[in-house]
């Protein structure tokens, strides 16, 4: 029995039978038909049966207990039902938004020279770190009937020229522990040139008198206004002020180490001095 | 909360015209209004048709009436997304089709042996159409839980056309409506769902 047949007695036997069904049916052999019939009848039969459903003790009163209980009617829900309470806070989102871009771009119109102005003011930012930036830098496109428009061009394709400092310029607060202390006028330094720290020439002329004073001589006073003379007339010799402040490089140093370190090197504390102020010995 | 109980005659809204105040269609209408004694008529008029299909769904009565009470919630709490392009029946038997798939798969999950003696005996007292032989209503049970497996392991478009045309013998016209095919879509499916349930039952039909 093929598959046209078999269609052909499952019509038949559920009741559902068509034109040429039983042409079909007629050219098989009858007792493969009478089998296979027997089956579909049974099959039917047991279909039926299962129809037959204990009754339903469902009432109408459970029903509404259960719709109250899980909620009434819902309302569908558009998602653009409440657009209105989100008018005007997007619209005033979006004002304020359109004010911020606007700014910028309404000061730059107000100075005469527009396009090239902008690429100037585009390019300040990354020139304004640490960075110099130098005129032939700037991109100044060609000023032509368009610029009337304002349109930004900013170089895109020509990378930004700038000129780094060196790392080395940065100064270091920290002095290194190994090189040496530079070396400045102290009080200690005893220079047979006018120095920082010398009195006056008033007040040292007053202390020349008070001391000749008693013992006043014409030889000593005369010595002494000769070096008056010659102390006010320092600048005028060969050493100047600014190179007397300096320390003497010829005069050699000695290094005390005492006792204790010092907590911020945690190196024994020395110091520095002139030899010439230094008596070796016991 | 509460129901509106008002009568439609007392309302404002007039029902619209053509409609038949005791179809289907005007009682949908009049529950969408708020009129829930409208929504019980709908309820008391197709409760058995639903419970029959959730009965083959989940073969134990208060499952298959959880199943209708689920189903009837779902439908009145979307009333408005009904169109009045189906019948409400075919609309209904959709939302409880959706639902006793997953009641089945469950169902199928927890059974075990002694459920299975439970629903039996359940149904034993229920239902009727057995014999005075005891023997004779064991071996027609065996039959029938043989059969409702069978039927249960089918493919979903398979069981439907099984169970609506052969066991709840329905309409080609509305099993089409169902399956949203033409009649003869309908016929055909309907067919090769027969013929997928005799190969499986073959050996317990006194086949090959």
């Amino acid at each position: 029995m093929n598959n046209e047949q078999m269609d052909a007695l499952f019509r038949k036997v559920f009741g559902d039978v068509e034109n040429g069904d039983e042409q079909l049916l007629g050219s098989v052999n009858g007792g493969a038909i009478n089998r296979e019939e027997t089956i579909l009848t049974n099959l039917k039969l047991e279909l039926k049966n299962l129809g037959e459903v204990p009754e339903c003790q469902l009432s109408s009163d459970r029903l509404r207990d259960a719709i109250l209980s899980k909620g009434t009617m819902r309302e569908p829900v558009s998602p653009f039902a409440n657009w209105w309470k989100f008018a005007v806070p997007v619209a005033a989102c979006a004002a304020l938004a359109v004010f911020v871009l606007q700014m910028p771009r309404s000061q730059v119109i107000d100075e005469p020279d527009t396009q090239g102005s902008i690429a100037t003011k585009l390019e300040q930012p990354s020139a304004t770190l640490e960075n110099k930036i130098e005129p032939n830098d700037v991109v100044v496109p060609p000023v032509t009937e368009q610029s009337a428009k304002v349109e930004i061009v900013l170089p895109i394709d020509q990378p930004t020229i700038v000129k780094k400092t060196s790392p080395s310029t940065v100064k270091n607060s920290r002095r290194p522990v190994t090189k040496p202390r530079p070396q400045y006028a102290s009080r200690t330094t005893v220079s047979d040139q006018a120095g920082v720290g010398a009195p006056s020439p008033a007040a040292m002329a007053d202390m020349v008198a008070a001391d000749l004073k008693p013992k006043s001589s014409p030889s000593v006073a005369g010595i002494a206004a000769g070096a008056l003379e010659g102390f006010e007339n320092r600048d005028s010799g060969s050493t100047s002020r600014g190179s007397a402040a300096k320390p003497d490089e010829s005069s050699p140093k000695v290094v005390i180490v005492t006792a204790g370190t010092n907590p911020d090197t945690r190196a024994s504390n020395a110091t520095e001095v002139d030899k010439k102020n230094v008596v070796f010995g016991g | 909360m509460r129901f509106d109980q008002t009568p439609m005659s007392d309302r404002s809204k007039v029902l619209p015209a053509g409609l038949d105040p005791e179809s289907d269609e005007a009682l949908v209408w009049k529950a969408r209004e708020g009129d829930f004694s409208a929504f019980e008529k709908l309820f008391e008029r197709h409760r058995d048709l639903v419970y029959r299909y959730a009965y083959q769904m989940a073969p134990r009565r208060d499952d298959a009436e959880d199943i209708v009470q689920e189903a009837f919630i779902k439908a009145y709490q979307n009333l408005k997304r009904y169109r009045d392009e189906a019948k409400f029946t075919t609309w209904l038997l959709r939302i409880t089709a959706n639902l006793g798939t997953d009641r089945a798969r469950m169902y199928n999950r927890r059974k075990s042996l002694e459920e299975r003696e439970a629903a039996g005996s359940l149904t034993w007292m229920t239902v009727g159409n057995y014999s005075e032989d005891p023997i004779d209503n064991i071996e027609q049970e065996e039959r029938r839980a043989l059969l409702r497996d069978a039927i249960a392991a089918l493919p979903d478009h398979h069981k439907n056309a099984i169970v609506f045309r052969d066991i709840q013998e329905m309409e080609y016209d509305d099993i089409a409506e169902f399956f949203g095919c033409s009649v003869g879509g309908a016929k055909l499916r309907v067919l090769r769902a027969r013929r997928a349930l005799r190969d499986r039952l073959a050996p317990m039909l006194g086949g090959e």
